[in-house]
């Protein structure tokens, strides 16, 4: 027993050291993916800038050329042929204004004297102008050394012909500022592209690093530590053809091979027993049998499959993203197919789609729960993946707005399932006392998807239009759809049969039991001050009101998609840590008032939007903050409800209360782009994000308030589990 | 083919890089063409805006836009100015060509598409430009006095420049991205096979000391070695060895019962 006992703590501990080994293998690849994709990045976008920056200057020179060699033609007739000397011209300033304000990218236009006295100037004041004339007097000496260095300005020197010699000199500054945005864009273009790059190739890491080795090491170890104790009847189902499924191979002949010595001995011990007529001689032969089988176990048993929720990462990954491909322009795309003669905002017209995209996944993910228990996890699965790649091809062949609004519901309909199957496959993967990072995977999955969709789709869109943009979901998808299949074909899961039908998961949740959830304030509270809200400000906020604001504002596509990125980025980053503060400190109540109040505030700060000088950077802050807000919130709210759930784990069943959960909780995303329509319309984009922000804040006083004697005395008693 | 575990994540890590780059790259020099494409279409903007200039001057005096002098020595002028422009059209309202740097065109009307850009901006008084296949254009609206349109200055500039400087910097950025493709993906799969050997050796010494462990060969090096490396292994090793001695005795008690019993 002791031995036993001991064995155990030592497999226990050879485990621990086995995933230390494998965090710090799976490090070693990220740092060389990261070092490899920085040098492969690095060297095309240093060599594309640099030779971009070489081929567009001459063009500025050009257009100064253009430029000088028109005004001086003019002028030079004015001081030439009319014989009007240059310091006597007669609204030389307002001509030059009016140049100056039909060519944005001419800066500055001069006219000096052969004295070098300047007649005219515009653009600039004489300050500058003189710095300008002394770099310009020092870049002649320098030339080689400024090579091809594109300064602030490329400025053309023209001569003026006088009647008398008296030529004056005409100098037009081209500002290089135009090239140069274009060059940042690219910059910033590049950043998210490496940004893309590198959480990709981490999920494919992480899949390959926990899902390919990891979980199957695991495995083996644990058949061994059944072994060291003298149990042979494992066997391993690992159907790989790579080193680890050499080594698993190896491992089960080891075993089978055991076993075959086993059986023979059985065998033996049979024609001897038989070809006994002594009863003695038979018992003791019994008793030597009895000792084999008392200290080993040779059987083969039931197969040890590989568990590891990380599988669905990658396709789950895959399929976020290809949805969120078109999160940064949907509202424009609707806008072009918006009917203009019904008696309905365009606002209404734009936002509808969206909502009915949710409300088809509302109600697609607690139908498809249910399904799962039913015909498997594979099946709902690529149910959902078939629906939404036929959605999306469906918006590629778009004609009409009813088109469009059919074709996303379809899409939301196969979100809902992929979603819920999802979730389906991580529960059922997960070991019991790891729900919640594996809850995690399913998190990251989605926010990974979520970050990488959006600055993609829009540079995309920009290059190629919206329709193709959905073509590329669809493939994506699809992709997505054929790994599941693998997957599931690998893994060999069935759906999981209920023992009885009082134990089957009901499908919808019964008055009854909506009664009782609804007079549990921890439940009702978490759902309408923070579950719902955060949702509305998913789909009101960042899916409707920020593309539509920043578009508005001046940005393009890709600027709009890199800006809503910051969303993703900032929950993928803190969401471990708020979920491990949350699970160290057991203070989930708190979290989720802090995360909201942070989302809120954040908002709020866009009524201070000149102090930022730029409304941009007040959308920024209050997509950050909600970024910051929502990773302290999401793990909470569902640390929460699990505790809920467990409470009334056998009254109505924990997944009837976290289905009903979610269920609720979508009503966020279906009212929150007509509640963004109504804040548009009556206080505009920059009072609608105030508005946001107040609700939000409001909301999570009540939460506050409904909690406070229980946050006070402690979560735990708070959630009444104590005692329970 | 059966792909080993590290040049699967190394094909992985390189596809992925190397998708990355090629992203950049195709990114890159789109933004370069609309960049060029832009700085040209200004210029251009430019001379158009000048002509517009100098025929509203002469409009001012009260000239209709037919009647006007001197407009087509100053086309020609622009033409020879400018080997990029192709041609000049000043066509009236009705989209009849009035002047012409080409004089055969006079009186022809002028794309359907033009039209449409000039009418969208026209009351704007704003410029537009369009890339067509062969040739990019530029048009300014022309108004009188009156603040009428009375026509439009089309500036047609060749595009072979514009293809020639992207065809360039294709080939350029394809030249970089194979170089790079070719390093990413050296470097992937030289530090996947380094970063994993450790594993692969433990796994491959593992596999060995497993079939020897079935052969019973107790002092074999990889058992050994495998051993060493792995405690949880030993115990194992020392329980599959443990189980095949018991059996065999067994085997030896089962026979020395059954010759005791002959």
């Amino acid at each position: 027993m002791n031995t036993n006992t001991s064995k155990k703590s030592h497999s226990k501990a050879a485990q621990q050291v086995f995933r230390q080994d494998q965090r710090k293998l799976l490090v070693s690849l990220v740092l060389l993916a990261v070092f490899v994709l920085v040098l492969g990045q690095s060297a095309v976008s240093w060599f594309s800038l640099d030779g971009f920056e070489r081929e567009l200057e001459p063009q500025l020179h050009q257009k100064a050329s253009a430029v000088g060699h028109a005004l001086s033609d003019q002028l030079s007739y004015a001081t030439g042929e009319l014989a009007i000397p240059a310091n006597e011209l007669v609204g030389m300033n307002e001509y030059f204004q009016s140049v100056l304000a039909n060519n944005d990218d001419i800066k500055y236009l001069t006219l000096i004297d052969t004295d070098g006295e300047v007649l005219f100037v515009s653009g600039v004041s004489r300050d500058e102008l003189d710095t300008i004339l002394q770099n310009l007097a020092m870049r002649e000496i320098e030339q080689e050394q400024f090579g091809h260095a594109m300064d602030e300005y490329i400025v053309g020197v023209f001569t003026v012909q006088g009647a008398q010699q008296d030529d004056s000199v005409l100098h037009v500054g081209v500002s290089s500022n135009r090239i140069r945005s274009h060059l940042r864009e690219v910059f910033w273009e590049i950043i998210t592209i490496v940004i893309i790059c590198w959480l990709v190739t981490f999920e494919f890491l992480l899949f390959f690093s926990v899902a390919r080795v990891e979980k199957p090491m695991e495995t083996i170890l644990r058949a061994m530590s059944e072994g060291a104790r003298g149990k042979f009847s494992s066997w391993l189902l690992v159907r790989s053809s790579d080193e680890i499924g050499q080594l698993t191979s190896s491992f089960n002949r080891t075993l089978q091979n055991l076993r075959h010595r086993y059986n023979d001995f059985v065998f033996d011990v049979r024609e001897t027993q038989n070809a006994q007529i002594q009863g003695e001689i038979a018992n003791k032969i019994s008793d030597v049998h009895k000792n084999i089988d008392s200290r080993y176990r040779f059987e083969r048993g039931e197969a040890l499959q590989v568990k590891a929720p990380d599988r669905i990462r990658v396709p789950l990954f895959l399929f976020i993203f290809s949805e969120e491909l078109s999160r940064s322009f949907l509202p424009l795309f609707v806008q072009r197919y918006a009917p203009t003669d019904l008696m309905v905002s365009s606002e209404f017209l734009i936002g509808l789609p969206i909502t009915l995209f949710m409300v088809a996944a509302m109600i697609a993910t607690p139908l498809g729960g249910g399904f799962v228990d039913r015909v498997g996890v594979r099946r709902v699965f690529m149910v959902g993946i078939a629906a939404a790649v036929v959605g999306f091809i469906g918006n590629f062949y778009t004609q009409s707005y009813y088109d469009l609004v059919a074709y996303r519901i379809l899409t939301g309909i196969g979100y809902g399932l992929v979603f819920i199957a999802s979730e389906g496959w991580v529960t059922q993967n997960a070991k019991r006392f790891s729900r919640a990072s594996a809850t995690g995977v399913f998190v990251a999955a989605v926010f990974a998807g979520i970050i990488c969709g959006p600055p993609i789709g829009g540079i995309f869109a920009d290059r190629f239009g919206f329709e193709a943009t959905f073509l590329l979901s669809a493939a994506l998808a699809t992709v997505s759809g054929l790994i599941i299949y693998q997957v599931f074909r690998v893994s060999n899961l069935q759906p999981e049969k209920p023992k009885s039908n009082s134990t089957r998961p009901a499908l919808i949740l019964g008055a009854k039991g909506w009664l009782t959830l609804l007079k549990d304030i921890r439940f009702v509270s978490v759902l309408l001050f923070a579950a719902i809200p955060g949702k509305m400000m998913v789909a009101g906020f960042i899916a409707y009101l920020v593309p539509l604001y920043l578009n508005e504002l001046g940005h393009n596509q890709s600027s709009i998609g890199r800006i809503l990125m910051l969303y993703g980025i900032l929950t993928l980053i803190c969401l471990t840590f708020a979920a491990r503060y949350a699970d160290r400190t057991e203070k989930y109540g708190t979290m989720v008032a802090l995360g909201t109040a942070i989302a809120g505030f954040g908002c709020i700060g866009a009524y201070f939007s000149n102090l930022f000088g730029d409304a941009s950077y007040a959308v920024a802050l209050a997509i950050c903050s909600l970024g910051v807000g929502h990773a302290l919130t999401l793990t909470s709210q569902n640390s929460i409800i699990q505790q809920v759930a467990q409470r009334y784990e056998h009254t109505l069943g924990r997944a009837s209360v976290v289905g009903a959960y979610r269920l609720c909780e979508r009503l966020g995303m279906v009212f929150g782009p007509l509640i963004a329509v109504a804040l548009i319309s009556g206080f505009g984009y920059q009072g609608a994000i105030v508005g946001f922000g107040v609700i939000l804040v409001g909301l999570i006083s009540l939460f506050v308030l409904t909690n406070l004697s229980a946050m006070r005395q402690g979560e735990e008693s708070e959630m009444g589990l104590t005692n329970e | 083919m059966k792909l080993g575990f590290a040049y699967r994540i190394a094909l992985v890590l390189a596809l992925t890089l190397v998708a990355g780059t090629v992203l950049t790259s195709v990114l890159s020099l789109h933004k370069y063409e609309r960049t060029l494409a832009d700085l040209l279409t200004s210029r251009f903007e430019f001379v158009a805006n000048d002509l517009r200039a100098r025929i509203e001057t002469q409009m001012d005096l009260g000239l209709a836009l037919v009647n006007l002098e001197n407009i087509n020595d100053e086309l020609d002028s622009l033409l020879l100015n400018d080997e990029q422009i192709l041609s000049i059209e000043i066509f009236d309202e009705s989209g009849t060509v009035i002047f012409s740097t080409d004089p055969s065109f006079i009186g022809d009307l002028i794309a359907e598409n033009w039209i449409f850009a000039w009418q969208v901006n026209r009351n704007k008084s704003a410029s537009w430009s369009m890339l067509e296949n062969d040739a990019g254009v530029v048009g300014v609206g022309l108004q009188n006095n009156l603040n009428q349109n009375v026509g439009a200055i089309a500036l047609r500039y060749s595009r072979y420049f514009l293809d020639q400087s992207v065809a360039q910097q294709l080939e350029r950025l394809t030249l970089i991205v194979g170089i790079v493709a070719i390093v990413v993906t050296l470097l992937s799969v030289l530090g996947c096979t380094t970063l994993l050997r450790g594993h692969f050796q433990d796994w491959k010494i593992m596999s060995e000391a497993l079939a020897d462990i079935s052969e019973r060969r107790r002092d074999s090096e990889s058992l050994l070695e495998a051993n060493a490396r792995h405690p949880e292994f030993e115990e194992f090793s020392g329980a599959v060895f443990g189980a095949m001695d018991s059996l065999d005795s067994a085997v030896g008690e089962l026979r020395r019962l059954d010759e005791e019993t002959a």
